[in-house]
Formats: C-alpha cells, sequence, structure tokens
C-alpha cells in the first residue's frame, strides 16, 4: 500500500499501474519524503521509458482526488474494472500479451477507449506501440488476453507510412474513394477540413510526405469513424503543421464524437489534447489523465492552448504565418 | 502483300489463333497490370514454369492436358502462396528454386515418358497456329470467367493492392482477395500456355501494362490500354511472324517489347 500511494503522489499525470514500475519509486518518492514535494526539483520523467512526462500538478486538492480515484477503482478491479469498460467503451483490451519468436514484446496490456477520448501511447522504439495497435485492430493476433469491441464499430486507421507505388496511376480522389462511394461533396468537405482540397487531382506519386499523411487521415475520416486510430500522424509535416494537425484531430474527435488511439512523439504537442497518456515499454508504465491537472497554472504554462505557437525550437517572430496549403493566412499587423 | 494479308486473316487456324490471341490479350490487361503493381512478375513466372511439370503428369497419367495443367497451375498457386507466409527462407529465392526445379523436373519427366513423343519447343515457347476449336473453348471460358472476377473483385482488388492493411480494417477480406487473385493468375498462365509457351507467358502479362502506364491517368485506363497495348502485339506478332516465317509466341513478344520501348522513349507531349 505504501508503495502504492508513493508511486502515486509522484506526478499528477503519472499513475504506477503495475509491479514492474515500482523500481521507479525510489525515483520519484519525494524528497523529504513527508508527503509535500517540492516540484521544481523534480523530474517528472518515467524511468522505464526514458520519456519526459508533464511535469506535476501544483494543487495538493487534486493529486489527493486522483489518488483515491485510482486507489478504489485499482483494488475494485478486476470486477468493477470489466463492467465498467463494457459499457460504454467503444474498444477495450485486457490482460493483452504477446511475443515474437520468444521474445516478449507485450505485457499484461490493458487500454480502454470511450467515444469522444483521445488516448495517447508513448514510448521508444520497439516499445510494442505499433504491434499493441494492430492488436487493437484486429491485425494481429495477441497470445493471450480479451479485446472488446462495440458491435459495428467503424474505425478509421491511419498507417505510420504507406509506399507509394509509382507504377500505378492513382490520383488523391479515386484513392479516397478506394473506401466506398463517397460523393464528392462529402471527399471535398473533408479535403477542406484537412486543407487539402488543391490535392484533389494530384496523382498520390506526387503527394509529399507530410501532404500523403493529411491524405491519409483524409481517407480514415471518410468512412465517419466511430473511433480513430493513428500511427504516429504528425510524422513527416513541418512543426507548423503538426501542431495544426493535432489540433485537427482533437477538433475532430469532440466534433463527431469519435475516439481518438494515437501514437505520437510529439508529447508537448499532443498532451493538451490528450485524455490520457499511456506510457509503453512493453509493459504500461504509467497512465495518466492531464485533464485532471488541466485547470493547474502549471499544466497550462507547459501544455495550454497557446503552446502551439511556443513551441519553436529556437524563439523568434514572424510577420505572417502560413496554413498548410502554404499560403500567407494573416500578417501581423491585422 | 495486301492479298496475302487477307488470305493469312481469313483461314480458319489463322482466325482461331487470333481469336485466343485477343481474348488472352484483353483479360491480361486488367490482371497483369496487378501483377505489376504487386511486383508479382517473378511469381508468375515460377507458375507459369510449374506448369510444365503438370503437363509431364498429365500426358504420363492420360488426363485431358489442359485440365492437368490448370489443376497442377492452380496446385502450385496455393503452394506458393503457403510457403510465402512461412519465414525463413525469402520469397524470392523461393520462387527461383520452385520455378527452375519445377521446369527442370517437368522436362526430365517428359523425357523419361518414351512412350510420347512431345514436342516441348510448343511448350516451352508456345504453339499459338496449332489451337483447335477445343482450345479455344478453353480460353474463351477461362477469360469470361476471370473478367468477371475481376470485375466483381476490381475496387476490393485496387483496394488491397494500395494498402493492404487499411482494406483489411475496412472491412475487405485481404487474405481471401490475395488468393483469388493468385488463383486467376494460375488460370490464366494454363490457358496461355498454348500461345505463347511457359518461358513467355509473363511477358505478355507485364509488358502491356508496363507499356500503358505512361498513358494512364487511373488504374482503369491502364489496365484497358494495357489490353490494347496487347491485342496489338498479338495482331502484329501474328502477321510478322507469317511473313518472316518465324515462331509466333517469340513474334508477339517481340512486338510488345517494340511498343513499350516506343512508349518509353517517346517523349510525353499529351500528359496531363
Amino acid at each position: 500500500m505504501t508503495i502504492k500511494i508513493s508511486a502515486f503522489t509522484f506526478a499528477g499525470s503519472i499513475t504506477s499501474s503495475t509491479s514492474n514500475s515500482n523500481e521507479g519509486k525510489d525515483f520519484f518518492r519525494n524528497r523529504d519524503g513527508n508527503g509535500e514535494f517540492d516540484i521544481d526539483a523534480m523530474i517528472t520523467h518515467c524511468p522505464s521509458c526514458s520519456y519526459f512526462l508533464s511535469k506535476p500538478p501544483r494543487s495538493t486538492v487534486a493529486l489527493w482526488t486522483r489518488d483515491i480515484e485510482y486507489l478504489i477503482r485499482d483494488s475494485l478491479e478486476p470486477s468493477m474494472q470489466s463492467t465498467s469498460l463494457n459499457n460504454s467503451a467503444l474498444i477495450s483490451a485486457k490482460s493483452i500479451y504477446k511475443s515474437f519468436s520468444g521474445h516478449r514484446v507485450l505485457e499484461d496490456i490493458k487500454l480502454s477507449i470511450e467515444p469522444g477520448q483521445i488516448v495517447t501511447l508513448i514510448g521508444p522504439n520497439g516499445a510494442g506501440k505499433t504491434t499493441l495497435v494492430r492488436i487493437v485492430l484486429g491485425l494481429l493476433q495477441a497470445d493471450s488476453g480479451e479485446i472488446f469491441r462495440r458491435t459495428s464499430l467503424k474505425i478509421g486507421y491511419m498507417p505510420q507510412k504507406m509506399h507509394v507505388e509509382s507504377t500505378m496511376p492513382l490520383n488523391v480522389f479515386r484513392f479516397l474513394q478506394l473506401s466506398g462511394k463517397h460523393d464528392e461533396a462529402m471527399v471535398d468537405e473533408t479535403l477542406t477540413l484537412l486543407r487539402i482540397l488543391h490535392l484533389k487531382r494530384r496523382q498520390l506519386a506526387a503527394v509529399s510526405g507530410g501532404e500523403l499523411q493529411r491524405v491519409l487521415l483524409a481517407r480514415a475520416l471518410m468512412r465517419k469513424p466511430g473511433l480513430l486510430i493513428l500511427d504516429e500522424p504528425a510524422q513527416g509535416v513541418d512543426l507548423a503543421g503538426q501542431a495544426e494537425l493535432y489540433a485537427l484531430i482533437s477538433e475532430i474527435s469532440s466534433n463527431q464524437g469519435c475516439g481518438v488511439l494515437m501514437i505520437s512523439h510529439d508529447l508537448h504537442l499532443v498532451m493538451s489534447a490528450t485524455d490520457e497518456v499511456i506510457c509503453l515499454n512493453q509493459h504500461i508504465c504509467c497512465h495518466g489523465k492531464p485533464e485532471h491537472v488541466s485547470n493547474d497554472p502549471a499544466y497550462l504554462d507547459l501544455f495550454g492552448a497557446r503552446a502551439s505557437q511556443d513551441i519553436a525550437v529556437y524563439t523568434h517572430h514572424h510577420n505572417h504565418r502560413h496554413d498548410l496549403t502554404g499560403k500567407i493566412t494573416h500578417s501581423h499587423d491585422d | 502483300m495486301i492479298e496475302s494479308l487477307i488470305q493469312l486473316y481469313t483461314t480458319d487456324f489463322v482466325l482461331y489463333a487470333l481469336a485466343a490471341g485477343m481474348s488472352l490479350a484483353l483479360v491480361a490487361g486488367p490482371l497483369g497490370s496487378f501483377i505489376v503493381w504487386r511486383r508479382m512478375s517473378y511469381f508468375g513466372d515460377t507458375l507459369a514454369h510449374s506448369a510444365l511439370l503438370g503437363i509431364a503428369i498429365g500426358l504420363l497419367t492420360n488426363s485431358n492436358p489442359q485440365l492437368s495443367i490448370i489443376i497442377s497451375c492452380l496446385f502450385f498457386a496455393v503452394l506458393l502462396t503457403l510457403l510465402e507466409r512461412r519465414p525463413g527462407v525469402s520469397t524470392d529465392t523461393l520462387l527461383g528454386i520452385i520455378a527452375h526445379s519445377s521446369l527442370a523436373m517437368g522436362v526430365v519427366v517428359l523425357a523419361l515418358s518414351d512412350s510420347i513423343r512431345v514436342n516441348l519447343e510448343a511448350y516451352l515457347f508456345g504453339a499459338l497456329l496449332t489451337i483447335s476449336s477445343s482450345d479455344l473453348l478453353w480460353v474463351v471460358a477461362v477469360v469470361a470467367f476471370v473478367s468477371l472476377i475481376l470485375y466483381l473483385f476490381w475496387n476490393d482488388l485496387l483496394s488491397a493492392t494500395v494498402h493492404a492493411e487499411i482494406a483489411e480494417i475496412e472491412g475487405t477480406n485481404v487474405k481471401r482477395l490475395n488468393l483469388i487473385l493468385v488463383l486467376l493468375i494460375a488460370l490464366v498462365v494454363s490457358v496461355s500456355m498454348k500461345i505463347v509457351g511457359v518461358l513467355l507467358i509473363t511477358s505478355l502479362l507485364i509488358i502491356p501494362p508496363a507499356a500503358a502506364r505512361r498513358l494512364a491517368q487511373t488504374p482503369e485506363q491502364m489496365a484497358i490500354k494495357a489490353s490494347c497495348i496487347g491485342s496489338l502485339s498479338i495482331v502484329v506478332g501474328l502477321t510478322v511472324a507469317f511473313f518472316l516465317d518465324v515462331p509466333v509466341g517469340p513474334a508477339i513478344v517481340v512486338a510488345a517489347s517494340a511498343i513499350f520501348l516506343l512508349l518509353y522513349f517517346y517523349p510525353s507531349v499529351q500528359k496531363a
């Protein structure tokens, strides 16, 4: 019990969920061990996966509330877990194990996605993120574990990358039509939403990597999915476009009420739009809900609404902005 | 010359040859396009090579030659599909082993069965002009069947070719489609043996789509234009073979290659 509590207090957005993360407890235990902790002295860093997570919230009340919540939830497991998962979740997975030729890739993974919820998977290379996503998608069979999928759930999937076969003449419009007969107005609407309408008649082979990501997202959206699964959606997208893309994904999720499961390395960009972060390194090292701390000034300061504009590697100012198509949207003066 | 041309194309066996070749070219356009898009040309080659073993077995067991070729091609298609899923040996190596060992086995078996005199060259390079009305019937039936299946599954096949995983998630049964495509290739290979022979079948499947690539803006355009180029190659090849007195199968492939080269090096003027 003490281990759990101390693990829970280390950071507002991180919760130790498996015994495997006990190795990190000393790392996270506050310095003087009296229940108070010095935020600035703490490095919020997941020891198992070497990923930097959010800074802990300052509010002790918020901390205690979430600790109690997780304590109750964890102690009532598994009976409460399974019922609550099945009621509202679009998809939920439990005790997922997977090995590739004797090498354990996933261990005791638990995951669930609610409508309108954005879940982000983070973790180092080889952590099993893509494997987990493929299992959730049903493309890969887990060695053991259970997956519940809401009946007639439509999934929109955006793969990490796509090999465009140059011997096949195919334009963007036709590519989108491969997912079914969509009327042109709907295609235009989706392309406009993603600001790639100008690519509609372009050959797929002539579309750049970052643009292709948006085309793939468009294809995923065409079927009006209940669940969007995105494998590194912003890969190859330029820095300004990344923030825009994540904002868009979050907008789509809230407008259409679809759940989102995504793999991302752009934590600084993703956090503001994410309901739950799962830090994966074969097992779930930690998971957390940034929403619990979203009112906290420290959190807002780090990942708030303006974060997208403040993420430049070096700080400098432009007198204009570009949109996704490269057009100048407005100048600084108006 | 015109007279001899008229005479050529009013002869029964030439008309049979033309009809068989043209119908094959018709289906080779769309089917060959898939082979090009999916980079399966070596797969088709292996199937064709292994068909010779089918002929040998068919002759030994005294069964209908066309039927035994079809059955052996389908068998090898399924076998290759199963073997491809096994890790350990790369597909490339595997296909190479099967292609040449089955070809060699076919030749050995044919040579061993000295009770039957077989014209090996006819199977290796085709004997289009010896096509009978029953051969033609086989070709037309298979072409009609393959075209129908391709038409029915066209969009699904395209989707699975462009991105198998997305297609799978969108509800397409990709594994079944892959098997269907492989079986269709096996069927077409088995009936085209008489036309161009086991060594040249793949060329008839992949050269026309490759030539059509630069003229096409959509997958459908590429498939249809490949069919046209294939048909043209058949007519040109047949005519040239008649006048120069050379084997018809190789002449057709040479004609197709010439069209490919012409289109490949011709500067694209009207490309949109």
